[in-house]
């Protein structure tokens, strides 16, 4: 089973939600979770995890060859991303930094004279520790394409659970509701929506849930720090009995919480307490799947 | 040949722009036998641009045909492209007259690499 942790607003606590989650999963099941916040991937740290390199990720860039080239322009007229210059009678410039790997120069060229080489964009990680595996995803800073990190990202989650045969992946999404999210939340059977009695986090939420909705996967919705205040808790749960989406789980606001951050261990490891939460929400997920 | 130099203003008696992505004009100077012959001003339309300015004005000057530039700070993806397109980057500050003046007589330091961050005109 895929499930997807996402919500939003940042800070929310998604990554304190998923590797919680992950860490009680592991005990009955194995389990890989896949960091895709890769814009700042935090769950090794959370979950304490050395990192070790398991792949670069690359993304086309054109390349020109000059005896082709006729100075005609179309490479740059077409770039969306205003990466290709072109000035008349001159070679056309090309700025690699800028470049998302699209190939609509090479499509466009009228004389086959662009051929495609790569560019390293990010990295993909691997790490283990409280019995789950990691697998996470990181951008190289400057680049653009966070996208396609998560996509490359869960290309080869797929790639490594065929031999770890785990039966629970979950993927910790990024903040937002953009590409990086999307990529995240596709093909997964179950979203889990993390939010907080907050204004911002609840309009942030019904954008996430559109977007679940939009790719007709079930969702639930956990309400981190749910105590903060009880009069938006309440607004919550009347817009979630309003869309027919499921309240999962309720998380106090504690320093437990804050302790499990500082010294990198799930919140369960310093207070046992806290394990009949995501034991409830796992249930709940599972009830929900049959 | 012709220079381009990045200005707050339209005349050669204003100040060069420090930033090159986002100044407010370039004048176009044309220099011949070590005089001042033409001076043109074009606005940099690049200059309100969200992000890739330096690019956009790099494309504006290149389209000029010029063969140097001269600016105070020159960002990372505007030199590629000066680079590239074989265009010399020169650096300089003051009265824009003075420091045409001063490349005439060869006195000004060509920038090998961009000396300015990413973004600067942004601040």
């Amino acid at each position: 089973m895929k499930i997807a942790v996402t919500g939003g607003k940042g800070g929310t606590g998604k990554s304190t939600v998923a590797t919680s989650l992950a860490v009680e999963f592991a005990k009955t099941k194995k389990t890989l979770l896949v960091d895709a916040d890769v814009e700042c991937p935090n769950d090794h740290l959370l979950l304490n995890a050395k990192r070790k390199k398991y792949s670069d990720v690359f993304q086309p860039i054109p390349k020109w060859d000059l005896k082709k080239c006729t100075k005609c322009g179309k490479c740059a007229s077409v770039c969306k991303q205003n990466a290709i210059v072109f000035v008349k009678n001159k070679y056309p410039a090309f700025i690699p930094d800028v470049c998302i790997g699209c190939q609509a120069c090479k499509v466009a060229c009228p004389t086959g004279a662009i051929s495609m080489t790569k560019k390293q964009i990010g990295t993909i990680y691997m790490g283990k520790n409280y019995n789950v595996d990691l697998v996470i995803g990181e951008l190289k800073l400057g680049e653009l394409a966070s996208g396609e990190i998560v996509s490359s990202l869960r290309e080869k989650s797929e790639e490594i659970n065929k031999k770890l045969k785990s039966e629970i992946m979950l993927i910790d999404s990024a903040a937002g509701i953009g590409c990086p999210v999307i990529a995240s939340l596709v093909g997964t059977d179950y979203i889990v929506a993390v939010t907080e009695p907050t204004p911002s986090a609840l309009h942030d939420l019904k954008r996430v849930l559109y977007l679940a909705n939009h790719f007709k996967i079930p969702s639930g919705i956990v309400i981190n720090k749910f105590d903060l205040d009880k009069k938006f808790y309440k607004k919550i749960e009347s817009f979630a009995k309003k869309n027919k989406i499921p309240i999962i789980g309720k998380i106090p606001y504690k320093k437990d919480f804050v302790q499990s951050t500082i010294k990198m261990k799930p919140v369960v490891e310093i207070n046992p307490d806290y394990e009949k939460i995501f034991k409830e929400i796992i249930n709940k997920i599972k009830n929900f799947k049959k | 040949m012709k220079i381009a130099i990045s200005s707050t203003g339209k005349t050669l008696e204003e100040e060069i722009d420090p930033r090159f992505g986002r100044c407010a004009y370039f004048l176009i100077v044309n220099i011949e036998n070590k005089e001042i012959k033409e001076v043109k001003a074009i606005e940099n339309t690049a200059k309100a641009q969200s992000g890739g300015a330096g690019i956009t004005a790099g494309e504006i000057v290149a389209n000029q045909d010029v063969k140097a530039i001269i600016t105070t700070n020159l960002g990372p993806r505007a030199f590629e492209i000066f680079d590239q397109f074989k265009i010399k980057v020169y650096s300089g500050q003051g009265k824009i007259k003075d420091v045409v003046n001063e490349f005439i007589k060869g006195n000004l330091k060509e920038l090998s690499n961009a000396n300015g961050p990413q973004h600067q005109g942004l601040n």
